[in-house]
């Protein structure tokens, strides 16, 4: 009697052992984004190429706080889980060094794809290995800056505007520069607004993968920071750590302790749109991405106003975004091709600008009407003429976690000085270079 | 061994080394061979992720660059300390719990079921789940704080003053039981003469519990702390989860700083050594707790 | 007798005080479980509410989060649809949302399941046949191998973690349920053989040997007679290598992505439209403590022998 059951048991972990790994459909591809509001509209959008092609589309989004490890993984693995990858920007250097991705100037000049009609900042960013060369191996996807929402419905009350003035002697607006932000951040923390009790800013400072320095580079480069000697590639003595570098850092714990809500010290792209949306802070950071849902999702009295990264020094955003690739190790690399040739239509691209997406193509940033088709249009081709990026080098996040740390133990935990906390991570850094044989 | 022979089938030898075998065999296979290959690692510059490029032998490098690292020393600092007070919380804590549940009262084994079952939980869940708790502004713990003392709002996660406190707490909430279960078999296995015996000597309630009780717990309360050390020394998943060694690096323990070195920044030759130097030190420090336990056993 | 055993006993005043004690504590420490169930059965709005919510009206937002993808959607184009069908695309629908398909729970679950039940079946019965062997044979280097078996249970995950990466990657065996199993079952071998071979130690050997007498082999004598009689201890040695392989978190995150992940890696990255999706992390976290929870309670004798076993044992 056990005996059969054992046996019994074990035929049906078999099955479904196999089961599993049995491959489906041969003509469907898969695609793997992060889990966010753009992927959903990427997958509304395929439906008109499954409808055109036949050949279906999986998607798999991974949450954004395990994105980097989960696909890296993958690919180190040389993973066949995807045919087409939506990878950040940073990767794009290992994507290239280490054969993840395929090169696609064949195939682009194959099908008369031209990186002339895409914006030159994101195929600069998004596409090319070594940075600027030639050599495409990614079609820009998705364009994508830092940005700021703020509550313009409470900008807008007669009260809080003729105090705001009284106070600072100027109107509450806009934010023309960084002071001017702490000033207002400062002016709501703490305020109470119909009977609840509101704070400064939600701003990234999240500790496990990229958050804090996609935040603090926001400060740095309006300062003017550059990550290094233009003349002398990789020598930062002096560029990172510059007294401006030093003074943003510094300035963006400031702006940490005056202005950020209780408990929002892990906080990335989902925390902040938690603490804008629930209606406890008067400004978020985030990335151009969440704009069409934060504007949707407008409800109750609440109207969102957005602007470009503000000014200090020099007009400057962090750069977000990605490129779409296609992934060595899958065996349908032409359907996969396939895919990018439908997706770098002038006629899909507009779609997917409607549909939510940030187009990269000129056809669609150039009409007449794209700076006034969104309130936040105007705000996003200012940025994307701005934008600036961490290291995309195939070591970027030896790079990056440094940087993560040293940064978060600064501004969050209030420990040592912004000079040391660079200091540190330049000392990192020079370590990471050597290893690689570029210093 | 001329009776056994009789015996049909498979000889004792054979039987015994078929039993035996393929454990052995698998626990060379995925234990030790990636052991011996961690080590010969920790000697070259590999890069497991830098596919292609052929690694190169730097000798002791790797140890010397770890060991002169100030902030592996930190992250062992706060290994050491996040150790010291769980291990501590967990056997005070553990001990009283296995002497109250001694007493037999009625429903005592139900009320232990019901103790034990915060261990049954994966760590990571719990990590995340804690993370809710804590929050400042929603969280229950935060409010049941308050309801006793008002503090106001204060950041459990995010205060490097509290941080280290709130994964001590999480780890004794969910392995006190742990403690208090061994705790409680050592307890069981005392035998009732002896208090007999020392009833008759008329010693009191107190003698008895130092020179009976103590002594026949103790071998059992140094074991569970020994398997808690060597979890927590390699505990990873509920801190992860829980503050991801934030803010700064205040939580961040050796094992998650291994993590990241091999499995984000992928230095694998330079991440061996570290668990080389890992695996020694819990190793050495293991080796010398079992000694010492079983001189006061034998006492 | 009883006059015998009254100074042993503790008085009944003492016993009451114990009793007290422990049943504020069992309150304390369940604090945290009650209040995950609890937060299963919210919805978004009130597990986010402060002061937190101990009364509540009852949902299943969170059950039905997890096991769904949705998206928000604009009121007019949600007017546009036809009426919702079953009761949890109503519920969906009046957050402005539409179900876009199943979410990846099942998928997760049923790994666990499957690489949980698999390895804890592999190592239980792969541990029964060494245990047995170290307790009836005269094996050369016994201790030594013994205390082998179990120091493999000191060594940090993480640590052996990339070897075992870079030889699955050559193997083809990364992210797939095969090369789990094989190696949570490794990982709890130590714990198993440990345990059972003081079980085996305590059935005595003239049971098989008048098995072998009667014409059995020693094989047929260890699967007919040796092992029911075992059936305590490998009860008990079961439950603590389901416990390990269900909740394993390291070498899951680190080795798994897309195929074979199974939920302790899955559940704390359940994102709802913003921030956690607490009452369907609720949700899952209760989903899966449930199996552990009923062996637990079913087999709890079992299970405290186990321990008391380990204990003794070394």
């Amino acid at each position: 009697m056990r005996g059969k059951k054992m046996k019994k048991i074990m035929i049906l972990l078999f099955v479904s052992l196999f089961s599993f790994s049995a491959n489906s459909n041969a003509k469907s591809i898969t695609l793997g984004w992060a889990a966010w509001d753009p992927a959903n509209a990427l997958q509304e959008l395929t439906k008109e190429f499954t409808a055109e092609t036949g050949i279906e589309v999986n998607f798999e989004f991974v949450p954004w706080p395990n994105f980097a490890d989960r696909m890296l993984n993958e690919l180190n693995n040389k993973g066949k889980t995807f045919d087409l990858l939506i990878g950040d920007s940073q990767w794009i250097g290992s994507g290239a060094v280490y054969g993840h991705y395929v090169k696609l100037n064949d195939f682009f000049d194959k099908e008369g794809i031209s990186m002339n009609d895409f914006s030159p900042a994101t195929v600069y960013a998004y596409s090319t290995w070594p940075k600027g060369s030639k050599n495409y191996y990614a079609l820009p996807a998705m364009g994508d800056a830092l940005a700021w929402a703020y509550r313009k419905d409470w900008f807008d009350r007669p009260e809080l505007k003729s105090e705001f003035k009284k106070k600072h002697g100027y109107d509450l607006g806009v934010p023309a520069n960084w002071n001017q932000l702490h000033d207002m951040c400062s002016f709501f923390q703490g305020r109470e607004i119909d009977g609840q009790k509101r704070y400064g800013a939600a701003i990234n400072t999240e500790r496990g993968s990229e958050g804090i320095t996609m935040g603090v580079t926001a400060a740095m480069y309006a300062w003017g920071m550059e990550y290094e000697n233009p003349n002398k590639p990789y020598d930062m003595e002096g560029y990172f750590n510059s007294p401006k570098a030093v003074e943003a850092v510094e300035f963006y714990r400031k702006l940490y302790e005056d202005c950020a809500p209780p408990g929002h010290s892990d906080a990335y792209m989902v925390a902040n749109l938690d603490a804008y949306k629930s209606g406890q802070v008067a400004f978020q950071m985030n990335w151009y991405a969440f704009w069409p849902g934060v504007s949707k999702e407008d409800k109750d009295g609440r109207v969102s106003g957005f602007f470009a990264n503000p000014k200090q020094n020099v007009a400057a955003a962090t750069l977000g975004g990605q490129g779409i690739s296609v992934v060595k190790y899958s065996d349908k690399q032409d359907l996969a091709l396939e895919y990018i040739k439908w997706f770098a239509r002038p006629d899909v691209q507009q779609k997917w600008w409607d549909l939510g997406g940030y187009s990269c193509h000129n056809d669609v940033l150039d009409s007449p009407s794209f700076p006034t088709s969104t309130v936040y249009a105007q705000g996003f081709l200012d940025s994307m003429g701005i934008v600036k990026d961490f290291w995309q080098e195939p070591t970027f996040v030896e790079l990056m976690l440094p940087m993560q740390e040293a940064i978060h133990d600064y501004v969050v935990n209030g420990k040592g000085t912004a000079k040391g906390a660079l200091d540190k991570i330049i000392e990192e850094w020079v370590e990471v270079f050597e290893a690689d044989g570029k210093l | 061994m001329n009776v056994k022979k009789k015996f049909k089938g498979l000889s004792d030898k054979a039987v015994g080394w078929l039993f035996i075998g393929p454990t052995v065999l698998l626990l060379l296979a995925i234990n030790i061979y990636p052991l011996i290959y961690a080590i010969k690692m920790s000697f070259t510059n590999f890069y497991a992720n830098k596919i292609g490029r052929v690694p190169e032998f730097v000798g002791l490098k790797n140890y010397i660059k770890v060991l002169n690292k100030e902030a592996i020393w930190e992250k062992m600092q706060v290994t050491a300390s996040f150790m010291f007070w769980t291990l501590l919380l967990q056997a005070v804590i553990g001990l009283g719990l296995a002497l109250l549940l001694n007493r037999k009262f009625k429903g005592n084994e139900l009320l232990t079921t019901l103790i034990v079952l915060p261990m049954m939980l994966s760590p990571a869940v719990v990590g995340v789940f804690w993370t809710y708790l804590y929050n400042p502004q929603v969280g229950l713990f935060n409010y049941v704080i308050n309801f006793f003392h008002d503090f106001g709002s204060f950041d459990m996660i995010g205060s490097s003053v509290l941080a280290p406190w709130s994964i001590v707490i999480v780890d004794t909430w969910m392995w006190t039981p742990f403690t208090m279960l061994i705790c409680l078999a050592g307890l069981r296995s005392v035998p009732n003469y002896l208090y007999e015996a020392a009833e008759v000597d008329r010693a009191n309630k107190w003698q008895q519990f130092l020179y009976i009780t103590l002594p026949s717990v103790l071998p059992f309360l140094l074991l569970a702390l020994l398997f808690r050390g060597i979890e927590n020394f390699k505990m990873f998943d509920m801190v992860v989860e829980l503050t991801s060694g934030g803010p700064g690096s205040a939580t961040e323990l050796a094992s998650i700083s291994l993590k990241r070195e091999a499995f984000e920044k992928w230095k694998t030759g330079y991440s061996s050594a570290f668990a080389v130097i890992l695996f020694v030190t819990i190793f050495g420090f293991g080796n010398v707790y079992v000694k010492v336990m079983n001189k006061i056993k034998e006492r | 007798m009883d006059t015998s055993r009254s100074y042993l006993e503790p008085s009944s005043f003492s016993k009451k005080i114990a009793a007290a004690i422990i049943i504020v504590y069992t309150v304390i420490t369940l604090i945290p479980i009650s209040w995950m169930v609890m937060t299963s059965f919210k919805n978004v709005d009130s597990a986010i509410s402060y002061p937190p919510e101990v009364l509540f009206e009852p949902s299943l937002e969170g059950y039905v989060n997890l096991f769904t993808n949705r998206s928000r959607q604009s009121v007019e184009y949600l007017d546009s649809l036809p009426a919702p069908e079953t009761w949890y695309e109503e519920l969906v629908r009046s957050r402005e949302m539409v179900i876009t398909g199943p979410s990846k729970f099942l998928g997760r679950y049923s790994n666990s399941m499957i690489i949980g039940f698999g390895s804890t079946f592999a190592s239980v019965f792969l541990g029964a046949l060494a245990a047995y062997a170290f307790s009836r044979f005269r094996v050369p280097l016994k201790d030594d191998l013994l205390f082998f078996i179990l120091s493999t249970r000191m060594f940090p995950p993480i640590a052996v973690a990339v070897p075992i990466f870079i030889m699955y990657r050559k193997l083809g065996l990364g992210d797939t349920h095969v090369g789990m199993i094989i190696l949570y079952t490794v990982v709890n071998l130590s714990l198993a053989v440990w345990l059972l071979k003081g079980f085996m130690d305590e059935i005595p050997k003239e049971y098989e040997e008048a098995a072998m007498i009667d014409g059995y082999t020693r094989l047929q004598a260890f699967f007919k007679v040796v092992l029911p009689q075992a059936m305590t201890g490998i009860a008990a040695t079961a439950i603590f290598c389901m416990i390990f392989s269900w909740n394993e978190y390291a070498f899951a995150v680190l080795l798994t992505q897309f195929n074979a992940q199974t939920a302790p890696p899955f559940i704390p990255t359940i994102i709802g439209e913003g921030g956690l999706d607490w009452p369907a992390i609720g949700a899952g976290t209760t989903l899966f403590l449930l199996p552990v929870m009923i062996f637990t309670i079913i087999l709890r004798k079992h299970l405290l022998r186990g321990i008391t076993f380990g204990a003794v044992r070394k």
